[in-house]
């Protein structure tokens, strides 16, 4: 019989940590960190520093409770409520947040793409302000790298048929903003 | 490891910038280890919450296993002491004893649309009901007032059944000219209710008699369902032999349903009687008689003053008859069941505890803000 090489899941990770075995910590940190805060920079309108915070301060969480946790659901899910719920936090403590363009670049694109790409991401990020907290959160998390509708709803905690529903109205929302606001990208986003 | 399964690059423009907003970052921050720093004197790995809870819970569970054993141990020794300083309602056990299985059978049953309680159990449903007879009453009750005023006296009582308990009124009748018209009426009221029922007609207008009556019916009910559960047995032997015998001759066969026609007549006849039997144990008879009182009417001898001082002094009593009933009410449930009312109030704060030790357990994994 083979023993097989998987490498251990996240739940896995944490019980180590939990038992005392900080690297399991630095495993997660590079599994998921870097996604952590681009989500993070996007919930906080593309304040960096403040992702950073958040996310640091997620991580703070888990540390404190990880051996409470129960495993009701993944590992990333309650990662991604954690830092949500430090982003909300830390939104509520901002009297007003400053735009910036700190946008993470697109990948696997054409540089004609990319420069057309990047202006619309602003006219997004901008036209975004303008929704309510709920459909911009809602289309953060569905658009964001490497999660399923069905991991998005979990980490919303809403049927994936109601993401879907919303995603589609909230979309729409979305699209008629940014055809009212911005005249040089009504062609690229109109469907 | 991760099950997500990441959504395809999407070709839409709009879609392209919203999965940019959240694009993974490429400095590596190492935040886990600036949290990692941060993080105060690790706590003792070990830790016993059982004991704990047990702690916090445990007085409330041995305060309530006190009093549910001292209620336990004290009502019926308090039901005792009753009814040794009340002989008189020992003497009449067998009635006592029969309205309470009036009143559980009405409470164990749904009001039902025609009003009556349902007949005796079936044969089928109890082998041996003969064993643990349930004392069946036929209660009957006769009432004769004198009012001022006989049509209202007359109305008042129509309006004392509750139709929504099944209650109704089987007939009645206003018979003569004033000032010598009489009134008949005959209640048909939940036998639970007979007690509550007189009250009310006490009230309306001075008591010349009254009577009460039972007739234990006990012995009458098994019999029906004796013979109920003979001629079914009959029955069902005659199917059988007509099941057994199919190339019998016709003559036969014709006797034979004969036979059955005859049985199962006997048997729709006898669950007909059973079934008035239980009717008129459910449901007592009040026979209500009304006549004129014999003293003058003051309000037509002495005017309107008269008559209002009267009728402000009859409502005064009726008000302090009410007002005792009520208070004697609320003694009755406060005072009588305060043991359960305790028992009751600690359950609910260990049921408190028990939840909020539980909402204290799943809030340590927090879920995202609404």
């Amino acid at each position: 019989m083979t023993a097989t090489a998987n490498p251990p899941s996240d739940e896995q990770l944490l019980a180590r940590f939990a038992r005392g075995d900080d690297a399991a910590l630095a495993s997660l940190a590079q599994r998921h960190e870097r996604a952590l805060i681009g989500l993070a920079a996007a919930l906080l309108d593309g304040q960096t520093d403040r992702a950073h915070d958040a996310v640091q301060e997620a991580w703070m969480k888990v540390i404190k409770h990880a051996r409470s946790f129960r495993g009701d659901s993944t590992f990333r899910t309650w990662m991604y409520r954690i830092v949500i719920n430090k982003c909300k936090d830390i939104r509520e403590r901002q009297n007003s947040v400053a735009l910036t363009d700190n946008i993470a670049p697109a990948t696997d694109t054409s540089p004609l793409r990319l420069v057309s790409d990047h202006a619309l991401t602003h006219d997004v990020r901008v036209a975004m302000r303008s929704l309510p907290a709920q459909t911009r959160l809602l289309l953060i998390i569905c658009y964001h790298q490497g999660l399923s509708h069905p991991q998005a709803a979990d980490v919303l905690g809403i049927p994936v048929g109601t993401l879907k529903s919303r995603l589609a109205a909230a979309l729409t929302e979305l699209r008629s903003l940014l055809n009212a606001h911005s005249t040089d990208h009504k062609k690229a986003v109109t469907p | 490891m991760t099950d997500h399964t990441p959504q395809p690059a999407s070709t839409d423009p709009l879609e392209r910038a919203l999965a940019a907003l959240s694009a993974p970052v490429n400095d590596d921050a190492n935040l886990w280890q600036a949290a990692l720093a941060s993080r105060p004197q690790r706590e003792s790995r070990v830790t016993w919450n059982r004991p704990v809870s047990l702690r916090k819970i445990a007085p409330y569970a041995a305060a309530a296993m006190i009093v549910l054993a001292a209620g336990v141990v004290l009502l019926p020794a308090l039901g005792k002491a009753r009814a040794r300083m009340h002989p008189q309602v020992t003497s009449s056990a067998p009635s006592l004893v029969a309205e309470s299985a009036i009143e559980y059978k009405m409470r164990s049953q749904p009001p039902a649309t025609s009003g009556f309680a349902a007949p005796p159990p079936a044969a089928g449903s109890s082998p041996a009901p003969a064993s643990t007879p349930v004392r069946q009453v036929v209660r009957k009750a006769t009432i004769d007032l004198r009012v001022a005023d006989v049509r209202s006296g007359f109305a008042k009582v129509a309006i004392i059944p509750n139709e929504a308990l099944g209650e109704f009124v089987e007939n009645s009748s206003l018979t003569g000219d004033d000032p010598n018209v009489r009134g008949t009426l005959t209640l048909r009221v939940v036998a639970s209710r007979l007690s509550e029922t007189l009250n009310q007609l006490r009230t309306l207008g001075a008591v010349a008699s009254e009577t009460s009556t039972g007739q234990d019916v006990t012995d009458s009910i098994v019999d029906l369902e004796a013979r109920i559960r003979n001629e079914e047995r009959i029955e069902r032997e005659i199917l059988a032999l007509l099941d057994r015998r199919p190339d019998a001759p016709l003559t036969d066969i014709l006797s034979v349903r004969n036979q059955l026609g005859e049985v199962r007549g006997r048997i729709e006849s006898l669950k007909g009687q059973r079934e008035r039997m239980g009717q008129l144990v459910s449901l007592a008879t009040v026979v209500v008689s009304l006549q004129n009182d014999d003293q003058p009417i003051p309000a037509k001898a002495e005017g309107m003053g008269a008559y209002f001082a009267t009728s402000m002094q009859q409502a005064w009593q009726s008000s302090l008859r009410t007002l005792s009933d009520s208070a004697a009410y609320l003694v009755r449930l406060f005072v009588g069941g305060l043991v359960w009312w305790i028992a009751l109030a600690l359950l609910i704060a260990l049921l408190w505890r028990i939840v909020r030790f539980i909402a204290g357990k799943q809030a340590s994994e927090p879920a995202p803000h609404a």
